[in-house]
């Protein structure tokens, strides 16, 4: 089954190919292709993990230039990173692709929206199946495209256009940065081949300053499409897209492919110790940042954004720890989690028109699947055991209590806390208490099953993927996917104890705030103002770039206006004045002369161009098209004649 | 160097910077006009100075020959005439003269280039100095729209031409590794190119080279179907810058095209010649049935023009068998008949402002010398005895029946006959019709001895030939 | 013939290219209309005004002057380089077209083509 690996990221591409050649005869069965592809991939995804935790791998190359002793080859792996990955990507993606069939349903450009999912899909597919940085990053940019067009889905409404551009700008930010990372480690490797950089890194070739900056400058590129502080402002927006959408970029596609890039190339990163330590103490903010935000967060979908950022930070705060098992086995689990969250959201807004939680309400009632998948999902984000989340935040926060910096363990706790707060309070404002919108109340209903049942799929994952890694299957997932340096830490009371216990405060005093109601939230948004006001602002990180990129380059404008105006100007003038003083000069400068030679000119131009307006245009192209043909005619005669 | 080899040249430079001092100084227009007329009879007559044995410079690709030497003398000849005719015309339609003069000396330079050339980069730049200069001489009436009209046109297919024709001057240097002609045919009858080694392998790009490069001179003299330009270029054009387009324009390229296929391809001529034959059957037979629904006199002349340009194809198409003798022979007698009647065509232009054929009603009431030298013009241009015309004609006649290009002259016959009625209806209305108002024509004295200076040529050519055949001989022998 | 063939492929092929191009777009492209597909194409904005507008004369005319002293310059380069092998001659020559193009340029200024009007 391995050697057929290949067809993963192919199967959905070809879908792609038919559904954008042939969308018009299909009409809207261009959804069956797309699922249908996918399901072919995640089953052979399935038959492929099977067989590489068996232990077969494959990889297999192909020299595609020379240049002096230079070869450039792009080729393939399957290890057990890629296969693990393979599965959550194309489970997480098809469940997307039947939960659209219901939510996109009699949308314009519903074609078009399959074909982009089916891109989007088999572009990070690529991604991940890719055995070095070159194609790694060729799949990198096409997953920005497609996010692109996506997010931008609904192109009539300029806020989504104005999302869409946003996603693209600042991920490009990054991209150049990963661009210049991989370079770097290109001259200094003189390869693409992971294999082959770790091995150069492992034997000392690459060392140094040189693979620090390197790999700090790949790390940009990971900041970047991972959403992590300070590139993350896109993530945010990119709600615009359809809610599918967001479930897919922020769940198994866009988002984790900067973590991926960081858990492909982890020896390499190991090496440079400055990296890992910028890696973690990134991750670590942008976790505690993130988490931050979204405690104040009134749209249901931005506090699922806010909280992708914060978990997002937690992978890379466990790559950046050195807990390599712990940041994949989050992705995994997060991955579907967080797909079952979005979606289950989605069914939500499907339900009741608004994005706005203090519309909701009391939803429970009326939709009982998505109500309980969605608490299965929270639970699992939060961190509540048994649930997924819970196996692996706990190993992640196990791995920051290891590391050197102890900080970064509080920072994960606080985060947790932050999580759980948060998670419970969109939980309680939605499905719980009185409606608070009548009219949103009245119009809500279940939605159809296409759109359940991926979800009670989800829910079953997001509820069980945690146990391959639990001491119940005596750490299965960690030996499956460790590297041969990987070490596993050993498990610490202490660090579980403290981990449920933010957990549960947070959910407790969510409970106290929003579902009890004991405590006042007015009153503590008067207590603590300044710090509500800074959340809801979201720190004005947006409003800072603004000024910085906007101003200021309005006001480099300005300088540069200032200096034609003054410099540029003057010279002009002062060569003007020297030209009409040497004209006196010479001689009497006939005014009449002058003027009849540029009316002339400035005649004939008018004639010609009313002349060109008029039907003179179409002669003249068919004289020119009579002269190639004759030209054409006399080279068959010499031809025949000859 | 021997500078001496560009006197003519040098001269016209400092004759077209001199006009333009006086366009400044002179306070009358007719001076301008003068200083032209002078400085082309000074370059004229430098021409007596340079001699055979002048030779080659520049790597044999600017070279002084009797060939070069008619040629010249033509050119600089009908630059002088129209010149002459332009005195009174530039006045009247207010073209500026300064600008008027400097460039039909600056494109005449072009040809005088073009015709000394033995290479094709400096024909081609003399090409597109004759042609740039000409496209702003053809817009030179700027209140009039079919004048703008007539420059774009021409401006806008020249330029396309002008690509196709370098377009093949690069497949000729491709395969042959030169540009010079003598070079080029060394190399194309060894074989021995700067592509390939066998002589049969460089065929194809050879061929393809000989087609765009026939295309680019196709189109100067406007051969069909490279014409289309022409009726309304022709047309729209100042008048005496049609005479100059016919006679002087047409004139320089057929000097280089005989030049570049007779030196240069000449190993080729069996597959060109049967090209240009073709271009020879269509310019004759549609030039001389689209003139002959003409109303405007410069349309219709236009469309003469077309044709005139196939007969002397025939004899192109032959040279390699019979000579370029006929050919040269008829540009001469083409370049004065054709000047004679553009004379009397401005003379009705600047009396009548217009051009249509009832504006030739009753001439011969109104100036019956310029009614019979018009018709004698006409004689010549159908190709009647005892004229110039008849006598170019026949040489091209026997050149064809000579070669194997028999259904050529045969062709040739049936265009001379189908000719006839667009020349006759403009003797009738001069001679039978009655005048169509009574203005009094005002006769300029130059139009008048242009006039009488191109009938005695006409009928010098035709009456006295001898003396000019052995002229022309001289100059033709130099092209093999 | 036989050694045409090689130009007649090519011929062929380029004829084929751009009509299997068409033929291939008018295949698969999609062929919904909007308003938006109809407007004039400038770098992506919304077109204001008329599309015929009028420029000014003496952009050109000042390009004019420009390009022929800049391709004066390109000619004076090697000029300089090579001066001293090429003596008195060259240098002559230099002068003469240097004056030459000062006279164009006079007729230029008196013309009128470096007024703004």
């Amino acid at each position: 089954m391995v050697e057929y690996a290949w067809l993963i990221p192919v199967l959905p591409l070809f879908s792609f190919l038919i559904i954008v050649l042939f969308g018009r005869y299909l009409k809207n069965d261009s959804d069956k292709i797309g699922i249908g592809s996918l399901f072919i991939s995640f089953l052979l995804a399935i038959g492929v993990l099977l067989e590489v935790i068996n232990g077969s791998t494959i990889t297999k190359e192909f020299v595609w230039a020379t240049h002096g002793d230079i070869e450039i080859a792009f080729g393939y792996s399957v290890d057990a990173l890629t296969a693990m990955m393979f599965v959550v990507v194309t489970f997480v993606s098809l469940m997307v692709h039947v939960y659209s069939k219901g939510y996109m349903e009699g949308d314009s450009r519903y074609k078009r929206f399959y074909a982009c999912l089916s891109l989007f899909t088999a572009s990070m597919l690529g991604l991940v199946i890719a055995n070095n940085l070159l194609l790694l990053f060729i799949c990198w940019e096409l997953v920005g495209l497609c996010s692109y067009l996506l997010i931008g889905h609904w192109f009539e409404d300029i806020e989504n256009v104005l999302a869409a551009n946003k996603a693209f700008l600042t991920t490009r930010v990054g991209d150049i940065g990963m661009l210049i990372g991989v370079i770097m480690i290109f001259a200094m490797g003189k390869t693409f081949n992971f294999a082959e950089l770790t091995h150069l890194v492992e034997h000392g070739e690459i060392a140094g300053v040189g693979l620090t900056v390197a790999t700090i400058f790949l790390f940009v590129g990971a900041i970047g499409k991972s959403a992590q502080f300070p590139l993350h402002v896109w993530l945010p927006d990119a709600m615009a897209g359809p809610t599918p959408v967001s479930a897919l970029i922020h769940a198994a596609t866009m988002v984790v492919a900067g973590v991926y890039l960081v858990a492909r190339m982890f020896l390499i990163f190991a090496a440079a110790k400055t990296t890992l330590t910028v890696v973690a103490f990134i991750g670590g903010f942008t976790a505690i940042f993130a988490a931050s935000i979204a405690l104040v967060e009134e749209d249901i979908k931005g506090v699922l954004a806010y909280s992708t950022i914060s978990q997002l930070g937690y992978m890379v705060l466990a790559l950046g720890v050195g807990a390599y098992t712990a940041g994949v086995f989050h992705l995994m689990t997060h991955a579907f989690f967080k797909a079952l969250l979005f979606l289950a959201s989605g069914s939500v807004i499907h339900a009741v028109h608004t994005q706005n939680m203090h519309k909701m309400g009391g939803l429970l009632k009326k939709m009982k699947v998505t109500g309980w998948t969605w608490i299965i999902g929270s639970a699992a984000l939060a961190g509540v055991p048994p649930f997924s989340g819970f196996w692996s935040k706990d190993e992640i926060l196990l791995g920051a209590y290891h590391s050197d910096y102890k900080i970064l363990f509080w920072i994960g706790v606080i985060a947790a806390f932050f999580t759980a707060f948060y998670i419970t309070r969109a939980t309680i404002m939605t499905f719980f208490g009185e409606p608070r919108d009548d009219h949103a109340y009245e119009h809500a209903h279940e939605s159809p099953s296409v759109m359940t049942i991926p979800l009670i799929l989800l829910a079953i994952l997001a509820f069980g993927s945690g146990f391959v890694n639990s001491p119940l299957t005596d750490m299965a997932f960690g030996k499956f996917i460790a590297l041969e340096h990987g070490h596993h830490a050993s498990p610490s009371s202490f660090v579980q104890m403290t981990a449920v216990g933010a957990t549960l405060s947070g959910i407790i005093l969510g409970w106290l705030i929003y579902g009890l109601r004991i405590i006042s939230r007015k009153s503590i948004i008067k207590f603590l103002y300044p710090v509500w006001r800074l959340l809801k602002g979201k720190y004005f990180i947006d409003e800072i770039y603004n000024v910085v990129a906007i101003r200021g380059s309005l006001a480099l404008s300005k300088l540069i206006g200032a200096f034609d105006k003054y410099v540029v100007d003057g010279i002009v003038n002062l060569t003007g004045r020297l030209g009409v003083f040497i004209g006196d000069l010479i001689g009497d400068f006939d005014n009449k002369v002058v003027d009849g030679a540029v009316n002339g000119v400035r005649n004939t131009f008018y004639v010609g161009s009313r002349l060109i307006r008029n039907a003179h245009t179409g002669y003249l192209q068919s004289y020119a098209l009579t002269l190639f043909f004759s030209v054409l005619i006399g080279l068959i005669i010499i031809v025949i004649g000859g | 160097m021997n500078v001496g080899i560009f006197t003519p040249e040098i001269v016209m430079v400092i004759t077209l910077i001199v006009i333009l001092g006086v366009k400044y100084l002179a306070k009358n227009q007719f001076t301008v006009g003068l200083t032209a007329v002078v400085g082309l009879i000074t370059a004229g007559v430098s021409l007596a100075y340079l001699t055979d044995d002048l030779g080659m410079i520049w790597g044999h690709s600017f070279v002084v020959d009797s060939y070069s030497i008619f040629f010249k003398a033509l050119l600089i000849g009908v630059a002088v005439v129209v010149s002459v005719i332009s005195f009174k015309y530039v006045e009247e339609k207010k073209i500026k003269p300064g600008e008027f003069y400097s460039l039909l000396v600056a494109s005449t330079l072009g040809m005088l280039v073009m015709v000394s050339s033995y290479s094709l980069v400096s024909i081609y730049i003399g090409l597109e100095l004759m042609s740039i200069s000409a496209y702003i001489l053809i817009g030179m009436l700027q209140e009039d729209k079919r004048s703008t009209e007539a420059a774009l046109k021409y401006l806008l297919i020249g330029a396309l031409t002008s690509a196709l024709l370098l377009f093949g001057v690069s497949l000729l240097y491709g395969v042959t590794g030169t540009t010079n002609l003598i070079q080029i045919a060394e190399v194309v009858s060894s074989g021995q190119g700067a592509l390939t080694a066998t002589a049969a392998s460089m065929t194809p790009l050879l061929m393809m080279g000989v087609v765009f490069v026939l295309a680019g001179f196709g189109f100067k003299v406007a051969a069909v179907p490279f014409h289309m330009w022409a009726p309304d270029t022709y047309e729209g054009a100042p008048t005496s810058i049609t005479a100059f387009l016919i006679t002087g324009s047409e004139a320089a390229a057929f000097a280089a095209l005989l030049r570049v296929f007779n030196v240069g391809l000449s190993e080729l001529a069996e597959t060109w010649s049967l090209l240009i034959a073709i271009l020879a059957l269509l310019s004759m037979t549609l030039g001389n049935i689209g003139a002959l629904t003409q109303t405007n006199v410069k349309r219709m002349m236009a469309y003469s023009a077309i044709a005139q340009a196939g007969y002397v194809l025939v004899g192109v198409a032959v040279a390699t068998q019979s000579g370029i003798f006929p050919v040269l022979y008829y540009l001469l007698a083409y370049a004065f008949m054709t000047l004679g009647c553009f004379a009397v065509i401005i003379l009705l232009s600047n009396n009548f402002d217009s051009e249509e054929l009832d504006d030739f009603r009753g001439l011969s009431e109104k100036a019956p010398m310029f009614a019979a030298a018009m018709t004698l013009f006409f004689l010549s241009l159908v190709g009647i005895p005892p004229t110039g015309g008849f006598l170019g004609k026949f040489f091209i006649f026997k050149a064809a029946i000579g070669s194997n290009y028999l259904w050529l002259a045969l062709a040739m016959a049936i265009n001379s006959v189908i000719s006839l009625p667009y020349y006759y209806g403009v003797v009738k209305n001069m001679y039978l019709e009655s005048p169509t108002n009574n203005m009094k024509l005002t006769i300029p004295s130059e139009l008048k001895f242009v006039v009488g200076f191109s009938a005695i040529a006409i009928l010098g050519l035709g009456i006295i030939p001898e003396k000019f055949i052995n002229l022309i001989q001289l100059a033709a022998n130099f092209v093999f | 013939m036989y050694e045409f063939n090689g130009i007649v492929i090519f011929f062929i092929l380029g004829l084929l290219m751009p009509i299997g191009a068409l033929i291939g777009a008018y295949i698969l492209a999609p062929t919904k209309s909007s308003p938006q597909k109809y407007l004039t194409y400038e770098c992506g904005l919304d077109t204001r005004g008329e599309t015929w507008v009028q420029f000014k004369i003496c952009y050109f005319l000042y390009a004019l002057v420009f390009l022929v002293f800049d391709v004066e310059t390109i000619f004076l380069y090697p000029w300089a380089v090579t001066f001293q092998q090429l003596g008195t001659f060259a240098f002559v020559e230099m002068f003469i077209f240097i004056a030459i193009l000062i006279i164009g340029f006079v007729y230029a200024w008196k013309e009128g083509a470096l007024e703004w009007f």
